[in-house]
């Protein structure tokens, strides 16, 4: 195929791919710009393995890149001051309201990779078992990783606003 | 709702799509210069490749490094400068694998300090028994304790009124989740033993490494006991039979072992009840 022909056969992939991409980043990150930053780098990737990476499976591949760069860009991070602890959505790059969803407010209590977990199982519709291995658990532990956090986001809702009794 | 895949279902399906569209151009920047930068770096290897092969083939040709020893300020030396080993692309890696050297946190028994402070989240159910302190973490006490809230029926799938084996913080005025583990007598599978946690963790002091369980065991023992993969056993760090009626609560900390993959194979009983390990009957965060 001629380099042109990749070419447009990236963009319409991208074209095709970037709106559940990007929203699964901001799931991920509940960032804008981190969520940018992630899609970009992992479609630049893509791009730099086009021909490879098209035979490999292109969606696969990206969805892939983009929750190892999620889980990379979180490793890199330091800790916080203990003071910055509370309630709620109150950290830094805090989403916009029209940002938030069922789905957002799922994720936001859980680590980085229970979050991975839902997110590429079932919001990009991997298969249980490539979540599983690239994770090192096992399918079990995918699934009530889902439930647990289904729990946790019924019992939030059945108890917002009380406190402590 | 039928399950929690159904539940899940319907909360991607009302997830809207991102609007905007992408900067295809800084796109396709951004990979032909990481193109470049792959087949410099692969042609770079194999220079050193072809050196490594060919100066020792050289030197035995011609007799001994006296003949042929290159000039350290020549091609050779800067060529061996350059070719450090090549680090892992991000994509090359598994999620494992960036997970074992993560270090975002510092973390008590089972509590660690994220950058996302929303880890931390008021407990809102209702506190049913005894809190176990496990030590001190953030300016609190580290805790042990079952709240009683509505959840989920990790048996039937079904909403309902649940126990939930909690790790928490109190730091006397308010008491915050930090893990929501296991569930007495409602999780699927083995009802009798739950366990939570046996990951890699990073000390409070920022010096080492250890792993942190918690778990329960149906009906109330003295001791707890856990197996390490080298055959030891010993009673685990701390157990209460106060925490929730008819049940042992306890949790389990130690040193982390080097050779050890991600997560710590330790099994937990009682002396003549059940046991079981963390890979069979344990949860992650």
């Amino acid at each position: 195929m001629a380099r042109s022909d990749l070419d447009v056969e990236f963009e319409e992939f991208v074209a095709a791919a970037w709106p559940r991409l990007r929203r699964a980043a901001w799931l991920l990150s509940h960032d804008s710009h981190e969520a940018e930053d992630l899609v970009q780098s992992a479609l630049a990737k893509a791009y730099a393995s086009w021909g490879r990476v098209t035979r490999e499976g292109a969606y696969a591949y990206v969805h892939r890149t983009l929750v190892n760069g999620y889980i990379d860009s979180v490793r890199r991070r330091r800790p916080v001051p203990v003071d910055r602890i509370g309630d709620g959505w109150v950290h830094g790059g805090e989403a916009p309201v029209d940002d938030r969803s069922e789905l957002s407010e799922l994720l936001a209590p859980l680590s980085p990779r229970e979050r991975s977990i839902i997110v590429w199982r079932y919001y990009l519709d991997a298969p249980e078992s490539e979540v599983a291995r690239q994770l090192g658990v096992s399918t079990g532990t995918v699934k009530s990783t889902a439930s647990r956090a289904l729990s946790r986001l019924r019992s939030a809702h059945s108890t917002a606003g009380k406190d402590r009794p | 709702m039928t399950s929690h895949h159904d539940e899940l279902d319907r909360l991607v399906a009302a997830e809207p799509a991102a609007t905007g569209s992408p900067d295809l151009t800084a796109i396709r920047h951004a990979g032909r210069r990481l193109r470049t930068r792959r087949r410099i770096v692969t042609g770079l290897a194999s220079l050193a490749v072809v050196g490594a092969i060919g100066v020792p083939t050289a030197l035995v040709a011609s007799g001994g490094p006296e003949a042929t020893a290159p000039d350290p300020a020549g091609p050779a030396s800067a060529g061996q400068e350059k070719t450090r080993p090549r680090p892992k692309d991000v994509e090359s890696r598994t999620l494992e694998d960036l997970l074992e050297d993560t270090e975002p946190s510092v973390c008590g028994v089972m509590a660690c300090r994220f950058v996302r402070p929303a880890e931390y989240t008021k407990e809102s159910g209702t506190v049913v028994g005894e809190v176990l302190p496990m030590g001190t973490f953030d300016g609190g006490t580290e805790v042990l304790y079952v709240a009683r809230l509505r959840g989920v029926d990790l048996r039937t799938s079904e909403d309902a009124e649940v126990d939930v084996l909690m790790a928490g913080i109190d730091d006397g005025r308010t008491l915050r989740r930090t893990v929501w583990a296991v569930q007495p007598g409602t999780e699927p599978g083995d009802p009798d033993l739950r366990l939570y946690g046996g990951s890699k963790a990073a000390d409070a002091d920022g010096e080492g490494h250890h792993y942190g369980v918690i778990g329960y065991v149906a009906g109330e023992h003295d001791v707890v006991e856990v197996t390490l993969p080298d055959g030891s056993t010993r009673p685990v760090s701390g157990s209460s039979t106060g925490v929730l009626p008819g049940w042992t609560a306890f949790y389990d900390t130690g040193a982390w072992v080097d050779e050890w993959e991600s997560r710590a194979d330790l099994t937990y009983g009682v002396p003549g009840g059940p046991s079981c390990s963390t890979l069979t009957c344990g949860s992650i965060g």
